[in-house]
């Protein structure tokens, strides 16, 4: 039912460590399945340097806000005016999903693009 | 009845189970919890450790006065960002998830391997069979179906009615209650079928109080009963009275109290119990249910007396289900009931106070009044 991908972050999720400071927060989530994803983001030096995160739902959801909050991490600002091509990303990030998890591939894009429009709005 | 020593002999044999003497069940369940947290002791590294802190070994549960020193996990706990902790299977192993929303929007989510579900739907149905013999008859859900919520606890228990009567249907669709078209279909559906009504009991009030507006009635059939679960608070606070919700069902839908089945569980655990024709609620017998001094938690309250339930429920192999919930309850002091059976029954009286006010049918509430909001917000003309 779940990829190693998957099983990996839900049983050891990155970037659970809360953060002294932050710039921003972003959230989503999908009312069917009531997922909750926050995302803490520290920007300095032109770039993301920290991040957290914290979720609620399924295990599914729960792996991709430690995938997500790995991936941005270190990715710099200029980065965020390129098209990242995110649903491709999501797809190899993720790895295959099964037909009830699919909406973490939306959930993974709703963040980024929700960081892109905090990014935008702090630095760009 | 010689071979009661697993739980699929139990769940086959639930019937003449019911009928031992209290006693006799008693010790058939102590077994099958002693083998069940034997499992998780020696599976479950978070749990072994929670166990270990409070000095309970293996050695430390031998008997039925034994099974209070059972190391309990707080519901809440399901709650945490970090519940996969609390798995003894490893998540490849993990089949199904399912989940419960209270008020706070935080979901509950319980995570079931193979052998869970197995176990799980098994009982659930040998219940449903039991005290409702249903195998015919239609059933109209007041609900919306697991398409469109798939993983809600209260849905997908009471969705399995479906696969017991020959028709079904659904009356809420996209957030809105259909309660024209629920109405419509009794009326096809008479002289046809058997004819039920399952949901939560705000959405049979709803449908009761929309045949009150209109000055309709309806006789339902003889054998024809009224399945809830969900609880009676509703998500404004208000509490739908029992009585009046029996004489309601009575005056307007002609089904007798006897037929006005309320069912009790969690989504965490993996049974229901379920109301006789007294409507008295019976535990699954192989389910244990301890009664907590709300002062003590380490401490049982006589039968009769009011505390926090903790429940044993020894089906569980994904996650040790020792769990202390967040519901005042009672036990009836007698193990005899009239209606024939014997072993425990409670009596739910309400939240532990500061416990989030929530389950799956208080936040299908809030989402459904959500809804109406939005909509009644739309067609309002500004004058």
């Amino acid at each position: 039912m779940y990829n190693n991908i998957i099983i990996e972050n839900f049983t050891n999720p990155k970037n659970t460590v809360e953060l002294t400071e932050h710039d921003f927060i972003i959230n989503t989530g999908n009312p069917v399945c009531d997922d909750k994803i926050s995302i803490w983001v520290k920007l300095e030096d032109n770039k993301i340097s920290a991040t957290r995160q914290k979720a609620y739902g399924c295990a599914t959801s729960l792996a991709t806000a430690s995938i997500f909050s790995e991936y941005i991490k270190g990715k710099k600002i200029e980065d965020f005016k390129k098209n990242n091509n995110i649903e491709h990303k999501a797809i190899e990030l993720l790895g295959e999903l099964e037909p009830s998890q699919m909406h973490c591939y939306e959930i993974f894009s709703e963040l980024f693009e929700n960081l892109t429009q905090n990014i935008t709005a702090h630095v760009l | 009845m010689n071979k009661l020593t697993n739980l699929q002999d139990l769940i086959f044999n639930l019937e003449e189970v019911y009928n031992l003497p209290a006693e006799k069940q008693n010790e058939i369940k102590t077994q099958l919890i002693i083998e069940n947290f034997k499992y998780h002791y020696e599976n479950n590294e978070f749990y072994r450790n929670s166990c270990n802190e409070k000095k309970i070994n293996l050695n430390s549960i031998k008997t039925f006065n034994d099974l209070i020193k059972i190391p309990l996990i707080p519901v809440k706990r399901f709650k945490d960002v970090n519940s996969h902790l609390l798995l003894t299977k490893k998540l490849h192993e993990i089949e199904y998830e399912m989940r419960s929303t209270g008020t706070s929007g935080i979901p509950s989510v319980s995570r079931r391997d193979s052998k869970t579900v197995d176990n799980a739907l098994l009982s659930l149905y040998a219940m449903y069979r039991e005290f409702f013999k249903l195998s015919s008859g239609a059933s109209l859900f007041l609900m919306p179906s697991t398409e469109d919520i798939p993983e809600m606890g209260m849905i997908k228990v009471l969705g399995m009615i479906s696969g017991l009567t020959d028709a079904s249907w659904y009356a809420v669709k996209g957030n809105k209650f259909k309660a024209q078209e629920a109405y419509d279909l009794l009326e096809k559906w008479s002289h046809k079928h058997t004819r039920h009504i399952v949901g939560p009991p705000f959405l049979v009030y709803k449908f009761i109080q929309f045949l009150q507006k209109n000055n309709l009635k309806i006789k339902l059939d003889k054998g024809s009963y009224i399945i809830n679960l969900g609880g009676w608070k509703r998500f404004t606070g208000e509490q739908i009275s029992r009585k009046e919700y029996n004489d309601l069902c009575e005056e307007y839908l002609g089904i007798p109290t006897s037929n006005v089945r309320d069912t009790y569980g969690l989504v965490e655990c993996n049974s229901l119990a379920m109301e006789c024709t007294n409507n008295q609620k019976h535990i699954s017998p192989w389910v244990h249910y301890s009664v907590r001094d709300i002062n003590d938690l380490s401490q049982e309250v006589k039968p009769g007396e009011r505390g926090v339930l903790a429940i044993l429920d020894p089906i569980s192999t994904s996650y040790p289900t020792f769990i202390l919930t967040e519901d005042l309850v009672y036990l009836n002091d007698t193990d005899v009931c009239n209606c024939g059976r014997n072993g425990q029954v409670v009596n739910y009286i309400s939240r532990v106070r500061g416990a989030e006010i929530g389950c799956c049918a208080i936040n299908l509430e809030k989402q459904m009044d959500t809804a109406e909001a939005s909509e009644s917000a739309k067609n309002c003309v500004i004058v």
